[in-house]
């Protein structure tokens, strides 16, 4: 998280990889969320460690889409679909000019 | 690129038989040597276009050019083989007469220019001047004609209309006034035209009243003799000004005594006068043209005349508009077959000289000849043989040869191009048959898979036929392979780069030019369409609705009858269209080329006269339902810069209109110089631009926007000002106006997208000026899906910078591409004859001054306020195009591609790039080693694969 901090809202190859794998590793984790299921079976009190397995891993990937907001890699403002916003329709015509 | 010298004032052909130059000096102000053998021009030298550049006499002598230019201010000499300037003297003010090369003894060492109240003599060698001398009671007297022939005086002749001639003779040595007479001459209105001097110094002059000749001799008698032309069995034809032509061969003897008498449009007759007495040598009725030319002892007169029977006046051919018909009465004559004969006469008896006629046809122009210049020289066994040189009406040049072969021929009247459009080619034969089965009702799933089929082995065909012909032409040295463009080989390229040009010209004549090579594909006359007229050209129909041939029409509007007439054409082959334009009985005020299109696909033309009604074309039910429907979204904005009145006009469903709102622009303080719209085939992709802090900035993109410029009529540089009006055309509200102080015109402006830019001359600093100005609607759009003018409760808000630029400009244009993704440059015409490609991100009004993180993320240059021309950013290189007047762009199939024309003097034109070919692979791009490399990895996971498995086998048997 430190090292996130530190990198700054900069875009560049490292900090990229990095909220990358910051994004991707909590996803990782919820993906194999039965498995970790699996593995607390024997555990007495399994739903809240579970609970906390998944608010845990949630809270990463929400601090992972902090990071890229911050970064501004996410398409939040209108001007980045501005590409897609189509011309308006004209509904006048008109024509002429300086008298021939 | 192609060069033109423009239409001839005066031309001279050297007399040798070897010589392969003339000279020739133009309408447009250039002095020119062109090749005859080839046509090309050799040297040419371009003077102002205004009338400061104007030539107003052209003298030859041995290898000198005279010309007097600029209202007879300037006198310059040109050395005609390369084309330097031997020297140029400037002479007095006053009003130009005439300019005569003055000889003594046998060598001509002087040249005489007359003035309006002075007359002077400088050296032929250096122009240094001999001697200048003063007329006398220049207030009442008009001088206009100079002579002498070689005896050491000048002639010099000034008339009081209706009722004297004064007569100076002057002493070539030291200007003295030798003689001074007095003729009286109570008829005489005019020396210019209808008196001439032959022989020996003896003047001849007609008088239309009398029917009579006057002679009277400059050296001895002080009177005139009159002859009346019934002596002659002559006689003058109704409201036409004779005319008299006579021929001085070499300046240092006298004239010939021989003249012709041009007594009708079409009647010449041969005179001579020897010895007191007037003689009738040869009558030629039906001619249209007579010349002079010498060579050695001999002198010839050319006739031009028509092959076979002949018709006065008017034929009305296959030309619209017979409301034009009336003018054309005055004319001299009109070959029924457009084939014309030239022959020679010897001047001293009038005998014809046998073998020396020219036949040559102008079948396919239809215009009439107009100039003629004849070379004659001696074959060697001592006959005569002669060149011609014939200038037509639609300002065509033609080099004949005998018996009648064009040796080549110019086509000078695109030189002055008025109106370009440029229209697709059409597709292939094979792609149209393709396109034409898309375009086709769906008649069942067999029929139309055997329709593919056959279409696309149809394709194969040509492709075969392609590839072989490849294969032919690749066993032929290169040198022989050539680029041949007619009308049958046209067609469009895979990207659209090559497009058909279709050029207005001045003179009436329609050009249709092959973008990529510049050759002439068609030319088509219009015949009666006079000097001065007004043109709009419009695309009805493009060759994208393939069955449907492509569509042009034409307005044309005379400036003197203000009649119109339409003429519609098939843009590629140049023919006539089928389709009947309507008559127009009203003068036409504007046009409107509507989105919508008739069944034929056809764009509806809407034509308002001067009633303010509205006529349709094509005018079919359809069209006119559909006009019903949208009629009350069809608005008219006119423009009267006269009355400095600006109207706007509402189309109503019977196809009247009234009129919506007027802004008066005072005509006492300001008058309307231009007025641009957008152009309507232009695309914006972007709706808006993003800012450093990642908000929108949305443009405000009203396609309706006007900008009028307007000059104070002030011209005082403390008191000078232009005006610039950002008027909306539906509801004539002014959504920005401003005034420049202390600038002058003339302006030349560029409106697009949400900005315009314009250039003017600010008299306090003394420099070019740009200003740009943008128009923007904010960071909220206030309405995303439709635009209109009737609905926008918040005005846009303007950003304007101004910058320095070093130059003046002769015209300006923005870049145009397909979609619009291409960032825009602006294209400047300089004076030198450069076209200037400047992006307009360094004419951007958000540049700021001190430049800040926000402005750096946008790529925001930081503000300075002078533009540099950079070498660099020049398209043209070294091909400069003289006197440019206008640039013309057209968007190309290519996204990054746009294609430029700039007319003026020249035509040139190029494709440019103004983000670089992203869309297109770079020259060098490596296919070889990417394909190698593609297909080597392929190669290697097979192999890979390969041994994978048997390593795997052999695992499994261990």
């Amino acid at each position: 998280l430190f090292i996130m901090y530190m990198a700054g809202n900069t875009i560049s190859i490292f900090p990229a990889m990095m909220v990358c794998m910051m994004g991707w590793r909590p996803l990782q984790a919820l993906m194999s969320l039965s498995t970790t299921l699996k593995a607390l079976e024997s555990s007495s009190r399994r739903a809240l460690q579970g609970l906390v397995f998944l608010v845990g891993n949630r809270l990463g990937l929400a601090l992972a889409l902090y990071k890229c907001q911050a970064m501004g890699l996410l398409p939040t403002r209108p001007s980045d679909w501005l590409a897609f916003v189509a011309p308006p329709q004209r509904m006048e015509f008109t024509g002429g000019g300086l008298i021939l | 690129r192609q060069q033109y010298v423009g239409k001839l004032r005066f031309a001279s052909l050297e007399a040798s038989q070897g010589s392969k130059k003339l000279i020739v000096a133009t309408e447009k102000n250039v002095v020119a040597a062109l090749n005859s053998r080839s046509g090309e021009i050799l040297w040419r030298h371009v003077d102002k276009g205004t009338p400061e550049g104007a030539i107003d006499a052209m003298l030859i002598h041995g290898q000198d050019a005279i010309t007097v230019s600029n209202a007879g201010r300037i006198l310059r000499s040109w050395e005609t083989n390369i084309g330097g300037l031997n020297w140029e003297t400037s002479l007095d003010t006053g009003s130009f007469q005439m300019a005569s090369l003055v000889g003594l003894q046998d060598v001509v060492k002087y040249v005489a220019v007359l003035k309006k109240a002075a007359v002077s003599l400088h050296y032929l060698s250096n122009g240094h001047q001999k001697w200048v001398e003063h007329l006398p009671e220049s207030e009442s007297t008009q001088y206009q004609l100079l002579y002498s022939h070689g005896t050491g005086v000048i002639h010099v002749l000034g008339i009081v209309p209706q009722s004297h001639l004064n007569v100076l003779t002057f002493s070539v040595e030291d200007g003295e006034i030798t003689n001074q007479m007095r003729v009286a001459a109570p008829w005489l209105k005019s020396l210019n035209g209808g008196c001439s001097v032959v022989g020996e110094a003896v003047l001849v002059c007609m008088d239309m009243d009398t029917h009579s000749l006057y002679v009277c001799s400059l050296e001895t008698e002080p009177e005139m003799k009159q002859i009346p032309l019934q002596s002659l069995d002559l006689e003058f034809a109704d409201g036409f000004q004779p005319r008299i032509l006579a021929t001085q061969p070499n300046v240092v003897s006298a004239s010939r005594t021989q003249f012709f008498l041009q007594l009708s449009p079409s009647h010449f007759s041969l005179l001579q006068y020897k010895h007191g007495l007037l003689s009738h040598l040869r009558d030629f009725q039906q001619a249209a043209l007579v010349s002079f030319a010498t060579t050695g002892e001999k002198t010839v007169a050319a006739v031009l005349t028509c092959r076979s029977e002949l018709k006065s006046g008017s034929s009305d051919g296959l030309h619209a508009g017979s409301t034009l018909e009336n003018s054309r009465k005055q004319d001299s004559l009109t070959c029924s077959n457009q084939t014309y004969n030239i022959n020679l006469y010897l001047v001293e008896t009038g005998q014809r000289l046998l073998d020396t006629t020219i036949t040559f046809n102008l079948e396919q122009s239809g215009a009439k000849p107009q100039q003629l210049y004849i070379q004659v020289f001696l074959k060697k066994d001592d006959s005569v043989g002669y060149r011609a040189l014939v200038q037509t009406e639609d300002h065509m040049l033609m080099f004949l040869q005998q018996p009648g072969k064009v040796v080549w021929s110019r086509e000078e009247s695109l030189a002055e191009v008025v109106s370009l459009e440029m229209v697709d080619l059409p597709l292939t034969g094979a792609q149209a048959e393709l396109e034409g089965e898309f375009g086709k009702k769906a008649d069942g799933l067999l029929g139309m898979f055997l329709k593919r089929l056959s279409s696309q082995l149809i394709l194969l065909q040509a492709w075969t036929a392609h590839l072989w012909k490849m294969f032919y032409d690749a066993r032929k040295p290169r040198s022989q392979i050539k680029n041949e463009i007619n009308i049958d080989n046209l067609a469009r390229d895979e990207f659209n780069l090559q497009k058909m040009m279709v050029m207005v010209t001045a003179s009436g004549k329609l050009f249709g030019i092959e973008s990529s090579s510049g050759t002439i594909v068609w030319k088509q006359y219009l015949r009666n369409v006079r000097p001065g007229c007004s043109f709009k050209l419009m695309v009805q129909r493009t060759t994208a609705h393939f069955p449907h041939p492509p569509q042009c029409t034409l307005l044309v509007k005379d400036k003197e009858t203000k009649m119109s007439f339409l003429y519609v054409f098939n843009p590629i082959f140049g023919k006539r269209s089928q389709v009947v334009p309507p008559v127009l009985k009203r003068p036409v005020l504007q046009t409107l080329l509507l989105p919508i299109m008739d069944q034929d696909y056809a764009k509806v033309l809407l034509l308002i006269d001067d009633e303010y009604k509205v006529t349709a074309f094509p005018a079919t039910k359809n069209v006119l339902r559909q006009l019903e429907e949208i009629a009350h979204s069809i608005f008219f904005y006119l423009v009267d810069a006269e009355q400095g009145k600006l109207s706007g006009f509402r189309l109503k469903k019977d196809l009247t209109t009234e009129e919506s709102w007027e802004v008066i622009i005072p005509t006492d303080v300001q008058r309307i110089v231009s007025v641009k719209g957008k152009r309507s085939n232009e695309h914006v992709h972007s709706q808006g631009r993003v800012m450093g802090d990642r908000s929108v900035l949305y443009k405000s993109l009203n396609p309706n926007l006007l900008a009028v410029v307007t000059e104070s009529t002030d011209t005082h540089h403390e008191r000078t000002f232009i005006g610039i009006y950002l008027i909306d055309g539906v509801t004539g509200r002014i959504i920005h106006s401003s005034v420049q102080k202390k600038a002058k015109g003339p302006v030349h402006i560029v409106h697009s997208e949400n900005w315009v830019v314009y250039q003017y001359w600010n008299t306090k600093a003394r420099r070019n000026e740009f200003t740009v100005l943008e128009l923007y609607e904010g960071t909220e759009q206030y309405n995303a899906t439709a635009f209109s003018s009737l609905d926008r409760p918040i005005l846009p808000q303007v950003l304007q910078q101004s910058y320095i630029f070093p130059s003046a400009i002769s015209a300006m244009e923005a870049t145009i591409t397909e979609r619009g993704i291409t960032s825009r440059h602006l294209l400047i015409g300089l004076p030198s004859g450069a076209i200037l490609s400047l992006p307009k991100a360094l004419l951007d009004p958000r540049r700021p001054e001190i430049p800040t993180e926000q402005s750096r993320e946008e790529n925001l240059i930081p503000y300075s306020p002078d533009v540099q021309i950079h070498a660099e950013r020049f398209i043209n290189y070294n091909q400069t195009v003289s006197r440019m007047t206008g640039i013309y762009t057209a968007p190309s199939g290519l996204e990054s591609t746009c294609l430029v024309v700039a007319y003026g003097l020249d035509i040139y034109q190029t494709r440019v790039y103004p983000s670089k070919q992203f869309d297109v692979l770079k020259d060098d791009y490596d296919y070889v080693l990417i394909s190698s490399v593609l297909f080597g990895l392929v190669f290697a996971t097979m192999i890979t694969k390969r041994l994978a498995q048997v390593k795997l086998l052999n695992r499994a048997w261990r």
